[in-house]
């Protein structure tokens, strides 16, 4: 079987930034390709959700190209909400071991900066089926995974405190991550009694606007961190037409691909990025991705087992919740702290980890894809 | 009030109101059926930070609504605070939004 490996990484600080989309896509890009050593570069893939709308620009891929000096190989932009990274990686891994290339270059970039709140709200609805009455009716992208919360905390007896553990530690996570957008300690009672902004989720909940990209070189061969394999599955992108609300079917049959193609299991995982979008979110991340059973990723919380000393520390990074949410660097930011803790340089490095998961979530469960990686020479 | 919601005539599927087609047989014979509105919240939420074109109702209820008849639907809730299982009546379709109130048990 034909080995691809993640040879370079590249990532800009997350936050409010004054740069523009091009000049953060081309910092990271340039990052990874002097850190692979500068290889030919076969392909050019970029995630992006929304520079037309927000950012004014469209020709991702172009842009990269002509910047870089990479000549005219084939480029392309890959939408798919806040997906759109993981599904960049995935293409540009499954054309890598399928022969097509050698040396890609995966980025993912966003700028979200510079707007009031309401336009910003109002360009990640597109991430949801707009011609429905639902949409008609007021909901919001956040509003999804509120009403998800309040379900499942009816239904498994969890409360609102759970929520703030998962903010809590990943603000804790951030604090020790340089590019992390939020570096502030914050007290729990402080999370709970934030602004709400789609109860039971109030600000700390929530992962903020964001502007960022990141970048990695992937490449046929056992030249670094190893990608085992790539899941991904698609979701109902209308709340009132999900079968069952608490759980994302997405994320589950993307995981259940990864670990099917890859021959393992969540028992072998030593490190975790999820798509934290909100505290929800990583609740029922770690239940589907089996982790946890169903209805106790809570508990989990509560008894600390998703941090170090934990069964598996997810989201070391602290997560898309307080390093940040840049929409379309978000997965190949997972891609890179994972690739940081299997090359044991990461930002609260997990001691001694062998194989890690980057889980990545587009919409309100429309997309999902799931990445295995292992240390090179593990 | 009633609502209006579609079905498709060949597996008797019923479908929400905007469907063009049935997923299931890919039939475009879908007729309209009448629902009487009333069912039971499965859950909610209270929206206070919302996009431009609804800014100005803010902070304001979402619904996920089990229909008696059958449908779960999303839509907007007028009462002053609202619970899980909470009963509840279509009052009002507006712009394509379907406007619940509380039904007094």
């Amino acid at each position: 079987m034909t080995n691809v490996s993640v040879v370079g990484r590249g990532i800009t600080k997350f936050g409010k930034k004054k740069d523009s989309i091009k000049s953060m896509l081309i910092d990271a890009c340039k990052d990874a390709l002097v850190e692979a050593d500068r290889p030919r570069v076969d392909a050019v893939f970029v995630g992006n959700f929304a520079s037309g709308s927000l950012a004014n620009q469209e020709i991702l891929g172009s842009i990269v190209t002509n910047e870089l000096g990479l000549g005219n190989v084939p480029s392309i932009k890959m939408e798919g909400a806040c997906a759109s990274g993981g599904l960049a990686f995935r293409q540009a891994y499954q054309l890598v071991k399928a022969g097509e290339y050698d040396n890609v270059l995966v980025a993912g970039a966003e700028k979200m900066t510079g707007f009031d709140t309401e336009t910003v709200t109002k360009a990640i609805n597109h991430a949801m089926d707009n011609e429905s009455n639902e949409s008609a009716s007021g909901l919001t992208f956040p509003g999804f995974f509120g009403v998800l919360a309040n379900r499942y905390i009816h239904e498994y007896g969890a409360k609102k405190e759970h929520l703030a553990m998962v903010a809590l530690k990943n603000r804790e996570y951030a604090i020790n991550n340089p590019i992390a957008q939020f570096t502030t300690p914050v007290e729990l009672e402080e999370i709970l009694n934030a602004k709400p902004i789609t109860d039971p989720l109030g600000l700390f909940d929530c992962s903020p606007i964001s502007d960022g990209a990141a970048a990695v070189m992937i490449q046929r061969g056992a030249n670094g961190v190893e990608i085992l394999s790539s899941g991904q599955a698609s979701g109902t992108p209308l709340m009132q037409e999900v079968d069952d609300l608490l759980h994302m079917s997405a994320t589950y049959s993307s995981g259940k691909r990864a670990y099917e193609a890859a021959g393992i299991g969540p028992e072998d995982v030593d490190v975790v990025e999820v798509h934290d979008c909100f505290s929800m979110t990583e609740i029922i991340a770690i239940e589907e991705l089996g982790f946890f059973e169903k209805g106790k990723g809570w508990e989990a919380l509560e008894n600390g087992l998703t941090k170090h000393g934990g069964l598996v520390p997810v989201n070391t990074s602290g997560g898309l919740l307080s390093k940040g949410h840049p929409i379309g660097a978000t997965g190949i930011a997972q891609i890179i702290q994972i690739v940081d803790q299997l090359n044991g340089s990461a930002a609260n490095q997990v001691e001694n980890p062998k194989i890690g998961l980057a889980q990545n979530l587009g919409g309100t469960g429309a997309y999902s894809t799931v990445h295995l990686l292992r240390r090179k020479g593990a | 009030m009633n609502i209006t919601a579609k079905y498709c005539k060949n597996c008797d599927q019923i479908l929400h109101a905007d469907k063009n087609h049935c997923a299931s047989c890919y039939s475009k014979e879908l007729k309209t059926k009448e629902l009487n509105g009333s069912g039971e919240v499965y859950s909610y939420t209270k929206i206070h930070a919302a996009p431009k074109d609804y800014a100005d109702i803010a902070p304001y209820y979402i619904v996920l609504v089990d229909l008696n008849e059958g449908l779960r639907i999303t839509g907007r809730y007028t009462g002053q605070s609202v619970e899980i299982d909470q009963k509840v009546q279509v009052e009002a379709v507006n712009k394509n939004a379907y406007i619940f109130k509380p039904v007094e048990e």
